[in-house]
């Protein structure tokens, strides 16, 4: 029944995305760029796309980080539109998407203040499509006193949740006599990576609990399914990243921290949590997913993490094999009629397809030969379903 | 009572039929023109709430995904025009139900006259009542189905462009399922006249 009223509230931002689909660069155009000789060229040929407002005002010899800059711009302006265009459920929903960018840009804030940069740099290089109002209170008081930062600015802002339950749970983890200093030199000391991807998995647990509850089943049909495999994926990236990792030296530290990164939703918590818990090697980790068929293809052709100062710019590592798969389930929700599928998906693939173009751009101005193995790196959106 | 045209008025009066008329004589009772304008109210009302559910449901997807294709924009008029012939069938059924409605003139006085009228009349105005449920909820259905295949016919056009007539065939068998809904409502009604002068016994 929901297809009958989805028009009601949805349909015209649907509709506007279903426009937009048009705007994908083809396999064909992916080829002409490939053939760019210089960064001139690619700016001109851009130009013809549907990027064509965004770059006019920049000289032809753009940098990479600025061509990047635009582009992402471009994606949030659409995406705002979008979202202004909207109402109720698919605003908060939309706001939802939009709190893993700003998880990025607060945790490179952060970081950004730790090393000394200059805050204009860093407000400048902020993600656009995760901005919100907040992001200019960011700063370090004196004494870097990161704990009031994070008590009293963070909580404000709208992920400010996300932030108050990392820190319990990293103060949890800590010994009995922990004093102030302990928490600041906690703060202080934690990596980035591991402030990010334990702040995403709680976005992503968040994100599956609003949408379990108040979505309607069209779209929960697509979602909840996605959502899943991503949380499925993070799980395996952690646990292989952990594999032969030298910081994590005991086996109860590796144990606390995979439990603390890995999410809990997914198909393969809770029935394989014990095993992948506890797999030290590649092996062990396609033992603990084999109960899931498509896992278990992907990670045969995973080089192994033991071996990792042999990798190279050939070997197909395992976030090339998930980005793959992740695009070609990205396309597939694309085509579901009256479902909040599409916004996921043209989210997800517009940012690949940033990422192809900003990729061609530095092989490009690296003047690389054209047989060398990472003019193939790109995953071109909706290549598998044959258009 | 006895202002009552129907009915017999020297078999009830007031303080009988309050106390032992049953549910069944209450229910036969009920005025035939009654029944026969509520059927007229029902076959146009609402054939014309599926049209529109239709109609505003593409014509919401037809609005959004304009703004980045226009090239689909005169094509797919047509969604609009299959939703709106529903209504049109609607109002068909309506002028030709009413135009079966009519007084009685002559009302006989003896009790079996005015029976096999009062069965005569309610034979019309039962006849036109079910003519316009049947007309009337098939012409939602189908509006809403017309319209939900219409909205998916606007979206899938701005993104691919061949579909586009694939998928007016299904609006097309979509529609048919209206005419249904006429055909077997005109048979319904053809012989439910209501007379102009009583048949005799």
């Amino acid at each position: 029944m929901d297809l009958c009223v989805f028009g009601v509230d949805d349909g015209y931002a649907e509709a506007i995305i279903r426009g937009l689909r048009a705007s994908f660069l083809t396999e064909a155009q992916y080829q002409q760029m490939k053939n760019c000789a210089s960064i001139p060229e690619l700016k001109s040929f851009l130009e013809e796309t549907d990027y064509q407002n965004c770059l006019q005002a920049d000289n032809p010899q753009i940098p990479t980080s600025i061509l990047r800059q635009r582009l992402k711009k471009k994606l949030a302006d659409e995406f705002e539109y979008i979202e202004a265009q909207s109402t109720g459920t698919l605003t908060k929903y939309l706001f939802h998407l939009r709190c893993r960018f700003m998880i990025d840009n607060v945790v490179n804030m952060i970081e950004g203040l730790k090393n000394k940069i200059d805050i204009e740099i860093l407000l400048s290089n902020i993600d656009p499509l995760g901005w919100f109002p907040e992001i200019k209170n960011i700063k370090v008081l004196e004494g870097d006193d990161y704990s009031s930062l994070y008590r009293d600015v963070l909580i404000d802002t709208p992920i400010g949740v996300y932030f108050m339950k990392f820190l319990e749970e990293s103060i949890e983890n800590l010994h009995e006599n922990r004093t102030l200093n302990d928490i600041q030199n906690l703060f202080r000391e934690m990596k980035p990576e591991y402030i990010r991807t334990s702040l995403k998995k709680m976005w992503l647990e968040d994100f599956y609990l609003f949408c379990e509850q108040e979505l309607m089943p069209t779209s929960q049909e697509a979602l909840l399914e996605l959502l899943k495999f991503e949380a499925d994926f993070k799980t395996v990236q952690v646990i292989y990243n952990s594999i032969g990792n030298r910081d994590l030296n005991t086996a109860a530290k590796i144990i606390t921290t995979r439990k603390q990164l890995c999410p809990t939703i997914g198909n393969l918590y809770p029935d394989c949590e014990k095993l992948y818990l506890q797999a030290m090697t590649l092996d062990a980790l396609r033992e603990a997913v084999k109960g899931c068929d498509n896992y278990r293809d992907l990670l045969k052709d995973a080089p192994d993490p033991l071996k990792r100062e042999e990798f190279n710019v050939q070997t197909k590592t395992l976030d090339d094999i998930m980005y793959d798969d992740e695009c070609r389930r990205y396309a597939l929700a694309f085509d579901g009629q009256g479902s909040y599928g599409v916004f996921y998906s043209y989210l997800k693939l517009k940012e690949q397809e940033i990422r192809n173009i900003i990729w061609l751009a530095e092989m490009i101005s690296r003047k690389l030969a054209k047989n060398h193995p990472g003019w193939k790196k790109i995953i071109i959106p909706f290549s598998h379903l044959g258009k | 009572m006895s202002q009552q045209i129907w009915g017999n008025p020297q078999r009830w009066d007031a303080a009988e039929w309050q106390s032992e008329a049953t549910w069944a004589d209450r229910f036969m009772y009920i005025d035939p023109y009654f029944w026969s304008y509520f059927g007229v109210a029902l076959a146009l009302a609402t054939s014309i709430i599926g049209a529109s559910w239709g109609i505003f449901v593409t014509g919401v997807s037809l609005l959004g995904s304009t703004v980045k294709a226009p090239r689909i924009r005169s094509k797919n008029l047509i969604s609009v025009i299959f939703c709106e012939a529903v209504a049109i069938y609607g109002v068909i059924m309506a002028i030709i139900m009413i135009g079966k409605i009519g007084p009685i003139e002559d009302i006989p006085t003896e009790q079996n006259g005015i029976n096999v009228c009062y069965t005569y009349a309610l034979y019309c105005g039962y006849s036109l009542f079910w003519t316009g449920v049947s007309v009337g909820l098939s012409n939602l259905i189908c509006g809403i189905a017309v319209g939900v295949t219409g909205s998916g016919c606007a979206i899938s056009d701005a993104q691919t462009p061949e579909t586009f007539v694939k998928i007016l065939v299904v609006e097309i068998f979509g529609s048919a399922l209206g005419l249904f809904g006429v055909i077997v409502g005109i048979i319904q009604c053809s012989g439910a006249t209501f007379p102009k002068v009583c048949p005799s016994a």
